[in-house]
């Protein structure tokens, strides 16, 4: 079994009286691209800083890298690459001045893969960061946080702000950087089309909990949409993990966790019914903003009708 | 119409009531002491130290303020916002500006009323201002006391000439500041213009006549109100007082000045905004960053984390150390240039050039001693203030950089910096070109006193900085704080005023032959204090720098 990298066990971290993570548990083995999904305001932020020691937890267990990063923040800081969605650089400096900067920080920082991400990204050496478009704020983001060549890369939201042709470049070469390098990676995001390519597991993040934790294709397997009529659905068993009731006229589409059992009872019952894969962002739509509540058994006539 | 000025108003008072508090508190600690003083000196001359004050703190105020009115909501990139209201920027402009004024004049008003307060119950006295002619005058603590009424008249038309000052000033940079893309460059641009406008009213009293029987100041005073006010130092065996003269007329000029502002605050409202807002908000600046980028091409490499942290630190602070001297041989030049502009015609263009230039650098102790003081603040929140701006400090605090010694080494280097810039500059250049003019500088009674003033407002702009992270509060929470601390170090037993300790350790050395005496004149107890609030205060601005502001961002 692979080695844990990330391990973070009943994490609880408020703001004043703003509960933000409640009783957060997951862990994260060498080499896989960890997902963190969430709507903006769910905790993402919170929990990667956490991690990098840059807050300290109310209650619960942080360990990265075998280390406390409340303990021991730089020496952690220093195995650990870390880009933050919108992040400012020193304006004045240019890409190489900046990577000389840092490079005292790091022992393990590799002047010659600097070198090769600056051409590889085509960044000018002698400009100043403060006249890089956005899209090249966001690659020398990049070359500085993977420079040192990381054991575990934190990457919250990187791509945030950029055009949808620049977030693709951006992402391909993070597969091509990253995953090739055997780097474990924490990749926070809320658009679910471009984790779905790159991530080995997905953990929801809503309100402060995770409400799910899988690989993608575990969890485009486990959850699926399931039209059937609406009238034979009040005789249908209540799913176990009921995410979403919709209904389309006649017809009601719930969307089910751990589809496999419901399909096998409803084929019991005799249900007439159609079964939908769904992409990872009808997955975590249902989970965030689904309204289980609308089963026929509960309150049909205040379903949602589209 | 009602409802929406209304909502704009309650957004003014929102966004500035701390300042308005944070004024209100300078303007007081000002009348504390000026009352303290007079109560204990009896010297009759409360309401030049009220003016002192006040003019101090209106210019010091016009610069903050015009930032905040000007580009506050360039920095918090709320312009683009704003323009997309179904409310004219204009009118949006107005009521910016008018908060701007209530900033500086409430805070005034409130020091005058206070004041009037204590001279009304009789608790201190007022003498008569100084009059024209100069056969006449007389001593101000001999003069008999002015009525609570009169009082109130001086005090009045003192308020009136700092009110028109302040207001003008604050006017000028703020039309200055709509053309501006950030509040850095507008408050470079108004400490030098607050350093010019302060200039400005002691030139035509250099230049009026000296037996103090003609003045032609009244017509200037319609432009530069506050040339229409003169105030003179004295020092007796009472204590030091401050005498005040008026020109003939006060009121006339200020009258005619009412137009002048009404002007530049129809300009203001004309120009705020108008730069597209992409253009302050988004992309690179086409004047910034225009320097080719020299140290990129060098191939310099960093040995350890404490030379790249001193790299950076010096980037930051020496190119504002630089401009603070320039400022200092500003002033130090027009100090020598003013009295007596005298060229004589026998020499060579050259000659005379370079006998000027030895004379200014002789004398810049003149410039720097001051200017010092002030830029101490500017550079300490100046080197900081970027680097905790929150997405900047973000990067940082994500690194292994240790937040003390990123702290240590920022302090040290932007201390060093101002100090060695400004005072070892002057102590070189005065040592190399000693100046018959410079008869109050002695340079071991500089090296006493100076580089321990300049450091303590360093560090509490530092301080300032390290804790409230905005530039502009922490600049103005420094000089309120300097002021307090010199107060303090006036009313404590065996203290004194910092500046006047070094003007008798140096007019000791220089005229009556004496060495340099340390033990003497107060200076033990009140540098030896400054020197402890110097320590007290650095280690609290580190406590304040370890904090991270992330944490208290709403973001999640």
């Amino acid at each position: 079994m692979t080695e844990s990298v990330v391990q973070v066990q009943h994490l609880r971290k408020a703001f004043r009286s703003h509960r933000v993570l409640e009783d957060v548990s997951f862990e994260i083995r060498r080499g896989q691209t960890f997902a963190l999904l969430g709507r903006n305001g769910a905790g993402k932020t919170t929990t990667l800083r956490l991690l990098l020691g840059l807050l300290s937890a109310d209650e619960g267990v942080i360990e990265v890298l075998g280390r406390d990063p409340s303990k021991e923040p730089l020496a952690l800081r220093r195995r650990i690459g870390y880009l933050a969605e919108d992040q400012a650089m020193y304006p004045s400096m240019t890409p190489l001045e900046l990577c000389r900067f840092l490079e005292p920080f790091y022992p393990t920082w590799d002047r010659h893969l600097a070198d090769d991400f600056l051409d590889r990204f085509e960044l000018p050496r002698h400009t100043r960061i403060g006249r890089l478009s956005k899209g090249q704020s966001v690659k020398l983001g990049l070359v500085v946080a993977l420079a040192h060549r990381p054991e575990l890369a934190i990457l919250d939201d990187p791509a945030l702000g950029l055009d949808p042709i620049a977030r693709k470049e951006f992402n391909r070469d993070l597969i091509e950087h990253l995953q090739t390098a055997g780097c474990t990676v924490i990749y926070s995001s809320h658009l679910l089309e471009e984790v779905e390519s790159v991530a080995d597991v997905v953990a929801i993040l809503d309100r402060g909990c995770i409400i799910r934790q899988d690989s993608p294709d575990a969890l485009r397997d486990s959850v699926k949409q399931i039209v059937m009529p609406a009238a034979a659905a009040a005789a249908a068993p209540r799913p176990a993990s009921l995410l979403d009731v919709r209904r389309h006229g006649d017809r009601l589409a719930v969307v089910v966790d751990g589809a496999a059992d419901f399909l096998q009872r409803l084929d019991v019952e005799g249900v007439e019914h159609e079964v939908v894969s769904l992409s990872l962002d009808s997955i975590f739509e249902a989970f965030v903003i689904g309204k289980p509540r609308r089963w026929p058994g509960t309150d049909l006539s205040a379903a949602i009708t589209t | 119409m009602r409802s929406l000025l209304r909502s704009l108003l309650w957004k003014e008072w929102h966004e500035r009531k701390w300042l308005l508090a944070l004024a209100s508190a300078w303007i007081l600690v000002g009348v504390a002491y000026g009352v303290g003083y007079e109560a204990t000196h009896r010297v009759h001359g409360p309401v030049a130290s009220f003016s002192s004050a006040s003019m101090f703190f209106g210019v010091c105020a016009a610069v903050f303020v015009s930032m905040r009115t000007s580009l506050g909501e360039v920095t918090q990139r709320t312009l683009g916002y704003s323009a997309s209201l179904p409310v004219s920027l204009r009118l949006q402009a107005g009521v910016r500006l008018g908060g701007a004024v209530v900033t500086i004049i409430g805070p005034i008003l409130l020091g005058a009323l206070v004041l009037w307060l204590f001279l009304l119950v009789g608790l201190i006295e007022q003498g008569p201002a100084r009059v024209s002619p100069i056969r006449s005058y007389m001593q101000l603590p001999q003069r008999p006391p002015l009525s609570g009424l009169e009082a109130g008249k001086l005090i009045g038309m003192v308020t009136a000439v700092n009110l028109a000052s302040s207001v003008q000033l604050l006017l000028i940079l703020s039309v200055i500041g709509t053309r501006r893309r950030a509040e850095s460059h507008l408050g470079f641009l108004g400490v030098c213009g607050a350093c010019l406008w302060l200039l400005l009213s002691t030139v035509p009293n250099s230049r009026s006549d000296p037996n103090g029987e003609g003045d032609y100041r009244d017509g200037l005073g319609a432009i530069l109100p506050q040339s229409l006010l003169v105030s003179y130092g004295y020092k007796t065996s009472e204590g030091e007082y401050g005498d005040l003269k008026f020109t003939h007329s006060v009121w006339a000029p200020l009258a005619v000045n009412l137009p002048v502002l009404t002007v530049l605050a129809w300009w203001f409202t004309r120009r705020y905004g108008t730069i597209p807002p992409t253009a302050v908000e988004g992309g690179p600046s086409r004047l910034r960053w225009r320097f080719p980028a020299f140290f990129s091409h060098l191939p310099i490499r960093w040995p350890g984390r404490c030379s790249a942290l001193v790299w950076l630190d010096l980037r930051q602070a020496l190119p504002m150390c630089l401009a603070g001297l320039m400022l200092a041989t500003l002033l130090a030049a027009a100090n020598v240039l003013s009295p007596y502009p005298h060229f004589d015609p026998q020499v060579s263009w050259q000659i005379a050039a370079q006998q000027l230039t030895r004379r200014i650098a002789g004398r810049l102790s003149d410039g720097t001693w001051i200017t010092a003081i002030l830029w101490g603040a500017v550079v300490g929140s100046g080197v900081f203030a970027g680097e905790l701006q929150p997405r900047l400090e973000q990067f940082w605090r994500s690194r292994p950089i240790s937040p003390s010694l990123w702290f240590w080494v920022k302090f040290s280097i932007g201390l060093a910096a101002v100090l060695g810039v400004l005072d070892l500059v002057t102590l070189v250049l005065a040592w190399r070109f000693p100046c018959a003019d410079a008869t109050n500088m002695n340079i071991y009674a500089y090296i006493a006193c100076f580089p321990l003033l300049h450091a303590l407002t360093y560090t509490l702009a530092v301080t300032a900085i390290c804790w409230l992270r905005q530039a502009v509060v922490a600049g103005m929470a420094a000089i309120l704080s300097l002021f307090f601390v010199f107060s303090v170090l006036q009313a404590m037993p065996g203290g004194a005023n910092p500046i006047d300790v070094y003007n008798k350790l140096s007019f000791h050395a220089n005229h009556l032959g004496e060495p340099l005496d340390l033990t003497k004149h107060g200076y033990p107890v009140v540098y030896g204090t400054v020197a402890v609030i110097i320590v007290a205060a650095s280690l609290a601005a580190w406590r304040g720098a370890l904090r991270p502001s992330l944490g208290r961002r709403a973001r999640t």
